[in-house]
């Protein structure tokens, strides 16, 4: 089987190598004996779908691209593809985007909630998730909501996330999963720091064919874990206390 | 205390807090911003005087990448032409290292010793430190992702630039591929816009265009134009005068380079500006260290490569010739998150024998999944390149170092260079 991974307007979407997650996927893919091909335009459906982030002075432009392929990205969540959305990729898929100046921009209503303006982060992130701790950066100035009953990508460890925490005591979320659509925070290549989330990701869209065993993998996996303890060590990280 | 001894209290308590500095480093130390923090402290306005003094003006050059090579050569050119020329060192473009760098510049009373200065600035500082002074003319290069932390918008960086050239009084020169850029004209009233560009057959035969976060629809048509560029081998057309140029280093980023810093000394110069002479002069500049320079070290040749952002890395990645057996990759503490690394195109290096530097593994799984061949993995600078330097010569191409600003700084600290 060849694994078509659509990476939607890289030359709009990719300022913090976002965009090249697609790239991780396909050469992991191929690296386990899977032909993948990656592509900006398919007619057929994809089987994986990447979405990074761009500059906020695009993000009208943006916004009017994705909409025209708003159709495509629909029929993928609807058919179960992963896709996954990065910064303003993502905050593009909810509902509606507030910018500084008040001006609101139309989601895709994709992903349930919306985005709007605060106070400028950048840095490291971590969280823990369902595909294992994901760690990496963030660097957003918008907050997104996620509503009531729906589930978070993770719980932060260390970072801002979705934003702080709306009740007292409670931890503050990353990002959502609904169905096959995930949207995160956590910009750059987040599927070569996270390998278990990038194998999480094929195994779905191989339907269970991709398996990680072959050593290029394994050494890029090395490399990973390195730079997974440098990040850590470089934030000071400290494991949180066992939850009771 | 009058406003004359004010300054002459000034310069002095500068100069002498450089001579203690200087003593305590052991004669080394020049490039401290303290003296001029307490030479500001005493004399809030010097800074502004005396730049406004230079009897032909100031020149302020700016943008994302470019402006250290165009600012070295437009002083090159200026001095061929026989101006006394001013020039800030780059890391000295805060308020208080511009201070301590003209302390050495200026009489006691304040007075530039040069004709004229040509400043360099960082977008950021550029726009603040603009407010205390007024250039006669203002040098804009480009716009391109850098240093995402600091400059997370090209809108603002391009809104910094205007600010910087909306302060020009007689003169602004622009890059018109860059529609960043290009598109400031429209903002400036009252003052000569002047243009540079490469030509349709320049931008055709790069493999990932100029770098530029937006690239003009259209080339320039008149103005300077890099013609034709081959290696170090440039041919910018002048008005109808071409002027042929042997570049201090290869590459197309040089060649823009070159065309702007040929536009701004012409607008400067204006009847007396000698195209002969300005190939001569840009022909015999040698490259700045880590601009594809070649040094010996242990008695071997070893070519060093700074790139500054991606756009850069991958301008120099095109630009290298192929088959290169010995490539070390050094990115340091100055890249502070490396994703934004990951557009770039690493392929064409086919294999490095090393990565290091801090962000050593970072880079190493950037190479990985581009399907580059990777060798060790050291983040420790000193042994990387001690271990690159031991390697025997190789058979194809020379030792080429790329490395990332902080790792080229502490590589020439290494090599004792600095």
């Amino acid at each position: 089987m060849t694994l078509i991974i659509l990476q939607l307007l890289p030359e709009l979407l990719n300022v913090n190598g976002d965009a090249e997650n697609a790239l991780v996927l396909a050469r992991r893919a191929e690296w386990a004996g899977l032909d993948a091909r990656i592509v900006t335009e398919t007619r057929d459906r994809p089987d994986l779908v990447v979405i990074g982030s761009g500059f906020d002075s695009d993000l009208p432009e943006i916004a009017a691209a994705l909409h025209d392929r708003a159709e495509q990205v629909q029929d993928a969540a609807e058919h179960g593809v992963p896709i996954l959305a990065i910064g303003s990729g993502f905050e593009l898929l909810t509902g509606s985007v507030t910018l500084l100046d008040g001006n609101v921009i139309e989601g895709l209503g994709l992903l349930q909630g919306e985005t709007r303006p605060a106070a400028w982060v950048s840095g490291e992130i971590v969280i823990e998730s369902r595909y294992g701790r994901l760690l990496g950066y963030e660097n957003s100035n918008r907050s997104y909501a996620l509503p009531e009953g729906a589930e978070a990508l993770g719980t932060v460890l260390y970072g801002i996330g979705n934003g702080p925490a709306t009740s007292k005591g409670a931890q503050s979320s990353e990002g959502i999963v609904q169905g096959s659509v995930i949207g995160s925070h956590i910009h750059g290549p987040v599927l070569a720091n996270n390998p278990s989330f990038a194998d999480a990701l094929l195994d779905i869209a191989s339907r269970g064919a991709y398996s990680p065993g072959d050593k290029r993998i394994l050494a890029a996996d090395e490399l990973a874990a390195r730079v997974r303890s440098n990040t850590l060590k470089s934030i000071a990280f400290a494991e949180p206390s066992a939850v009771t | 205390m009058t406003s004359r001894a004010r300054t002459v209290a000034a310069v002095l308590a500068g100069r002498g807090a450089r001579v203690v500095i200087r003593a305590l480093r052991g004669g080394r130390g020049g490039g401290t911003a303290v003296p001029g923090g307490i030479t500001n402290r005493i004399a809030p306005n010097l800074l502004a005087e005396v730049v406004n003094a230079f009897p032909e003006g100031v020149i302020a050059v700016s943008g994302s990448s470019g402006k250290s090579t165009t600012t070295r050569m437009l002083v090159a050119l200026l001095r061929a032409h026989g101006l006394s020329v001013f020039t800030n060192d780059s890391t000295a473009n805060i308020r208080q290292g511009l201070t301590s760098n003209l302390l050495q510049e200026i009489t006691i009373t304040g007075r530039p010793r040069s004709r004229i200065a040509v400043l360099e600035f960082d977008e950021a500082h550029g726009a603040r430190l603009v407010e205390h002074f007024t250039p006669t003319t203002v040098v804009l290069t480009n716009v391109m992702t850098d240093q995402i932390d600091r400059f997370p918008d090209p809108l603002g960086v391009a809104h910094m630039l205007a600010t910087i050239a909306q302060r020009a009084t007689e003169r602004v020169v622009l890059n018109a591929d860059d529609a960043y850029v290009d598109g400031i004209a429209s903002s400036l009233l009252g003052v000569e816009v002047t243009r540079f560009g490469v030509s349709d057959a320049v931008l055709a035969a790069q493999p990932h265009g100029l770098g530029y976060l937006r690239t003009s629809p259209s080339r320039l048509d008149g103005g300077t134009v890099l013609q034709k560029v081959s290696a170090s081998k440039a041919t910018v057309l002048h008005g109808t005068t071409p002027i042929e140029i042997d570049l201090p280093a290869r590459g197309v980023h040089y060649a823009i380079d070159a065309a702007a810093a040929i536009a701004a000394a012409s607008v400067t110069l204006g009847d007396s500006f000698d195209p002969a002479l300005t190939a001569q002069t840009l022909s015999n500049l040698v490259p700045l260290f880590g601009r594809g320079e070649v040094v010996v070290i242990g008695g071997k040749k070893v070519e060093l490569v700074l790139v500054q952002n991606p756009a850069s890395f991958q301008l120099n990645i095109d630009e290298l010739p192929g088959e290169l057996e010995q490539v070390l990759v050094a990115v340091g503490s100055d890249v502070h998150d490396p994703s934004y690394l990951w557009p770039v195109d690493t392929a064409p290096l086919r294999k490095v024998v090393g990565v290091t530097g801090s962000l050593a593994e970072a880079m190493a799984l950037q190479l990985l999944y581009r399907g580059v061949s990777v060798g060790s993995v050291e983040p420790d600078l000193g042994t990387a390149l001690d271990a690159f330097v031991a390697l025997p010569e190789p058979s194809a191409g020379v030792k080429t170092i790329i490395f990332s600003a902080d790792s080229m700084r502490r590589t020439l600290r290494h090599w004792k260079l600095a």
